[in-house]
């Protein structure tokens, strides 16, 4: 048996991890940053489409949330909503640096570059199999508000609708998002 | 307003995105002390935004950067540590801020250094023409 499946796993709830952070506890920090590494660089990548850009992003959001945490307030909302907010204005601050630019790697989101893939695959199961049934509207919907980094603006001109109806489309993108989470 | 119909406009789903306008997030964040149905409205949309974002959480960086990434932030904790007395104030680095009374005796030394100056000045000129006026003809 090895030595790692005798270590103990400790978990937080939010508010624990919270208060750690709050005291400076690097331990705290790890599980923090081993919780969310992937779903904030997944939200770096949406971004900027560039596996090195978005580690920088990455590391630049961890050292952010580690000195602003006293900033976070759990009465505004939930901790994840505070740090996906850190990480797409990061992001966004890369997207709009001279390196960045001059890496002349700026391109338009394609159906490539969804998280998940539009097309079936058989492999797929439970919720993220589930997910493959959102209809490909919608699931574009989802990814762009709350991947790509784009402004509504942008959003409407990429799927060429009127700006007023961006936030209910979204809206209703997530309704049936939401009702699909329920069903599993 | 009715705030059924605002619930509904997709001001929340926008706004738990990070697409709202500073306007809209001040209204938002106002209402929602007052409609507590808008509040557990943004709180489920949040809860959704996370549990959907972390079903990604498997992509991660390859190896090699994601091993960078943590040596980065190894280096930029330690760093901060470091640090730390600096940004806390603690006792060992007294804060020296310098109050209105402060810089009025500053500037009093300043006055005084200014007449001796020209004391001394005017001295050297007084010991020059007498220098002059007692040299032998």
């Amino acid at each position: 048996m090895s030595r790692n499946r005798l270590k103990p796993t400790i978990t937080y709830s939010e508010s624990e991890l919270v208060m750690l952070l709050k005291e400076a506890d690097t331990n705290a920090f790890w599980h923090l940053y081993h919780h969310y590494e992937g779903a904030l660089y997944q939200v770096a990548y949406g971004i900027l489409k560039d596996e090195e850009f978005a580690s920088y992003a990455l590391h630049d959001a961890f050292m952010n949330i580690w000195r602003n945490i006293h900033q976070y307030d759990p009465n505004k909302g939930r901790l994840f909503t505070w740090m996906h907010q850190i990480i797409r204005h990061k992001s966004l601050e890369i997207l709009q640096s001279k390196t960045y630019r001059e890496s002349n790697r700026i391109k338009s989101m394609t159906e490539s570059d969804l998280m998940i893939p539009l097309q079936d695959s058989p492999e797929q199961s439970g919720l993220r199999g589930l997910l493959q049934q959102l209809k490909k509207e919608h699931r574009v919907l989802i990814e762009l508000s709350y991947f790509a980094g784009y402004t509504r603006k942008e959003i409407a001109t990429q799927l060429d609708i009127p700006v007023g109806t961006v936030k209910t489309r979204i809206r209703a993108a997530l309704l049936v998002l939401r009702k699909m989470m329920q069903l599993f | 307003m009715n705030i059924k119909t605002y619930i509904s406009s997709g001001i929340i789903e926008s706004f738990v995105a990070g697409l709202a306008t500073s306007e809209e997030i001040a209204e938002l964040e106002a209402m929602r002390q007052e409609y507590p149905d808008l509040d557990i409205a943004i709180r489920e949309c949040e809860y959704d935004m996370e549990n959907y974002i972390q079903l990604q959480r498997d992509h991660l960086p390859p190896e090699k950067l994601r091993q960078r990434v943590k040596q980065m932030l190894m280096v930029s904790l330690e760093a901060e540590k470091n640090k730390t007395p600096y940004i806390n104030n603690s006792t060992s680095y007294p804060d020296i801020k310098l109050s209105p009374d402060k810089m009025r005796v500053h500037i009093g030394w300043k006055t005084l250094l200014i007449y001796l100056l020209i004391y001394i000045a005017v001295s050297l000129v007084a010991a020059a023409v007498f220098f002059f006026m007692t040299l032998p003809k």
